[in-house]
């Protein structure tokens, strides 16, 4: 046996309790035999009726035990008391620390541990029903269940204690607590909850952090078939990079973007594995160190890993990942672009920064609009005459506009708070991006001001939807030019930026413009 | 005092005996056979023998031993919004009272209890007697190591 504590009120011992040929049973009559059969070094008696209660006094007294009336926290009578003080004496004569196994046992360690086990097994079990439930239960069902067990919290309003003074209390008691959190570390496992995240977030992190992990790992695997327990690497922050691939290639893959639940589903797994990047900043960095490995090194292998993602090492290790989080969801998220990219074969380009990314697949459109401009002028079609109306060329100009909001909603302050987050030169960072977005036709400095991109970002919209949208207004050369300078640039800058692009792509200029004049 | 519980111990085995029955408590208590030794009994309990352990409980001890809820393998079932769910008790932990028994309170009914287990406290001291005083020597190990 085992102490746990010595109080009258509630003496416990851990595990089991071994009982000899000076202990008693007191069973139902109709049992004795059984029971004495079942424990055969054990005196047994029986007594009448269903309730053991009324005998136990009478039981201890016959044996000429003083007995005395208890309530929850220690003997009712204060005759009583004295009689305490003496079992006290006896057990410090015969060397017990008193202090040490006096804890009650609803603030002890064993609690602690016992809540915990307790929640995690209620979590795991809610997390299988909710896994296998039939018929489907939507996201937002799940997400308004009250009934995800709270398994950061000490356990109960009786359990108030915390991780450090339950660690602390066992090591004075001698037990070898880190047995118990390496229990707790593996009852975690098929939650998909492990590694530092216990850590980190089991006894230090809010109930709040927990039930969401519970919840999106239920979203991911019941949604998008994504095992969250599957092992990838050994390295938790290895396999959730690869879990976020994993879930941006079946989302691509399997056509999932129309699909509403699913959409959501990505949303929120994207946001929770880049969170869990997040939390493990700093902790996952010490580790590696202390496990002798080369951090320089091993943050640029993650780099690699992270830049398709638009993340950054360094920019999980810091403080803010404001921008990347909502990069990722334009990206994911933004139909018309993703198909616009599929139909016209512009490739996503792996390893770039998001901004240059962007900046990428617009110029690619830009080209496309232009193209479709001299095609349909071949065709002696007015792009402006609604009788001609043109869908692929609406198409076009809207997600050409859609780029440029996005990029616009990018360079703020705060971008270029991330891009020397993550180790970069700002200035030359702008050097490399400049000519390229002039050639776009966006003019840096105003979208650098963020009132400024509101502003701009409300003219985009009237720009979509007065030249696409509502085809019966038609618009002249000038409205043309108009709407160019409200965004900041010439027409014949904007002219003189295509022919720079289209240049750079290798196009002839001279011949191209010498076509459209002809026509 | 041992021989005094042992000559409570034989008595009773007499008195099954004499009745040609295994007696309850009740029927052994009103039998008044038994109070001359109990005055006895508790007349000599000095020290340690003076304390016992009571454990009241819905299940029967097995194999000579009180099993915690979790080496039962008890279950608890939970309604939840969704559907029952079931799952481990994890109480690994065996609880009693000094020389009294327990009262039912807000965490806990113990008033239909089917078996109450008695213990003499000098037991359960003996029983952990090694253990404490490697607990002893142990604690200075672990403050060091944590």
């Amino acid at each position: 046996m085992n102490y746990g504590s010595i109080r009258v009120a509630d003496f416990f011992v851990r595990g089991s309790a071994k009982l000899n040929n000076n202990d008693w049973i007191l069973c139902p009559q109709e049992e004795v035999d059984i029971i004495k059969k079942e424990n055969p070094d054990v005196n047994v008696i029986g007594y009448e009726g269903e309730n053991v209660i009324n005998y136990t006094n009478r039981f201890m007294e016959l044996f000429g035990y003083q007995t005395f009336e208890m309530g929850e926290h220690g003997y009712i009578e204060s005759s009583a008391w004295g009689f305490e003080k003496e079992y006290e004496n006896e057990l410090m004569n015969r060397g017990i620390d008193i202090n040490l196994f006096s804890v009650p046992h609803s603030l002890s360690w064993e609690i602690f541990i016992e809540w915990k086990l307790i929640k995690i097994d209620e979590a795991n079990a809610l997390y299988k029903l909710l896994k296998n439930k039939e018929p489907e239960i939507s996201i937002d069902e799940v997400s308004k269940m009250y009934c995800i067990p709270d398994i950061y919290s000490p356990g109960s309003p009786t359990c108030g204690i915390g991780y450090e003074d339950t660690k602390e209390q066992a090591i004075e008691q001698g037990v070898d607590f880190f047995k118990y959190q390496q229990q707790l570390r593996e009852e975690l496992i098929p939650l998909g909850i492990s590694d530092l995240q216990f850590e980190f977030n089991l006894f230090e992190g809010s109930t709040e952090q927990v039930n969401k992990r519970i919840l999106k790992n239920i979203f991911i695997e019941k949604f998008l078939g994504t095992d969250i327990t599957e092992q990838y690497e050994e390295d938790m922050v290895i396999t959730n990079i690869k879990r976020i691939k994993s879930i941006k290639e079946k989302i691509k893959s399997e056509k999932l973007h129309g699909d509403n639940e699913a959409e959501k589903v990505l949303e929120y797994a994207v946001e929770f594995l880049i969170q869990d990047l997040h939390e493990r900043g700093e902790l996952y960095k010490e580790q590696k160190e202390e496990n002798g490995i080369d951090w320089t090194r091993h943050q640029q292998t993650l780099d690699k890993m992270l830049l398709p993602l638009g993340l950054n090492c360094k920019c999980f290790l810091g403080d803010k990942y404001i921008k990347t989080k909502d990069i990722l969801q334009k990206i994911n998220n933004n139909d018309m672009i993703k198909d616009f990219m599929a139909q016209n074969g512009i490739q996503e380009v792996e390893g770039e920064d998001i901004l240059s990314k962007y900046i990428g697949i617009k110029e690619k459109v830009n080209e496309i609009e232009i193209q479709k401009t001299i095609e349909l002028n071949q065709k002696g079609i007015d792009i402006f005459d609604p009788d001609m109306f043109d869908t692929a060329y609406e198409n076009c100009v809207k997600v050409n506009a859609i780029l440029t909001e996005f990029i616009a909603g990018e360079l703020t302050p705060q971008y270029k708070e991330y891009i020397e987050k993550t180790g970069r030169n700002w200035e030359q960072y702008l050097s490399e991006l400049k000519p390229r977005m002039s050639a776009i036709g966006i003019t840096f400095e105003d979208f650098m001001q963020e009132q400024n991109n509101d502003k701009l970002i409300k003219k985009m919209d009237k720009f979509i939807d007065d030249s696409v949208q509502h085809r019966e207004q038609v618009y002249d050369t000038n409205q043309l030019i108009e709407t160019y300078q409200n965004i900041g640039i010439t027409m014949s800058e904007a002219d003189k930026s295509y022919e720079a692009l289209k240049e750079s792509k290798g196009h002839d200029i001279k011949n191209e413009n010498q076509k459209i004049e002809e026509l | 005092m041992i021989d005094l519980t042992q000559q409570m111990k034989e008595k009773i085995e007499e008195l099954n005996k004499k009745a040609g029955k295994k007696l309850t408590i009740d029927e052994l208590i009103k039998s008044g056979e038994l109070s001359n030794l109990t005055y006895e009994i508790s007349c000599n309990r000095k020290g340690i023998d003076k304390y016992v352990l009571m454990h009241v409980t819905d299940y029967k001890p097995k194999d000579d031993k009180i099993r915690t809820v979790t080496e039962k393998e008890i279950k608890v079932k939970e309604e939840t919004p969704f559907g029952e769910i079931e799952y481990r008790n994890r109480r690994n932990t065996t609880h009693f009272t000094v020389n009294s028994t327990v009262t039912s309170h807000f965490w806990g009914n113990w008033d239909n209890k089917r078996y109450a287990v008695m213990s003499p406290l000098k037991n359960c001291l003996d029983e952990c007697k090694n253990e404490l005083r490697l607990n002893k020597s142990s604690r200075f190990f672990c403050k060091r190591i944590s």
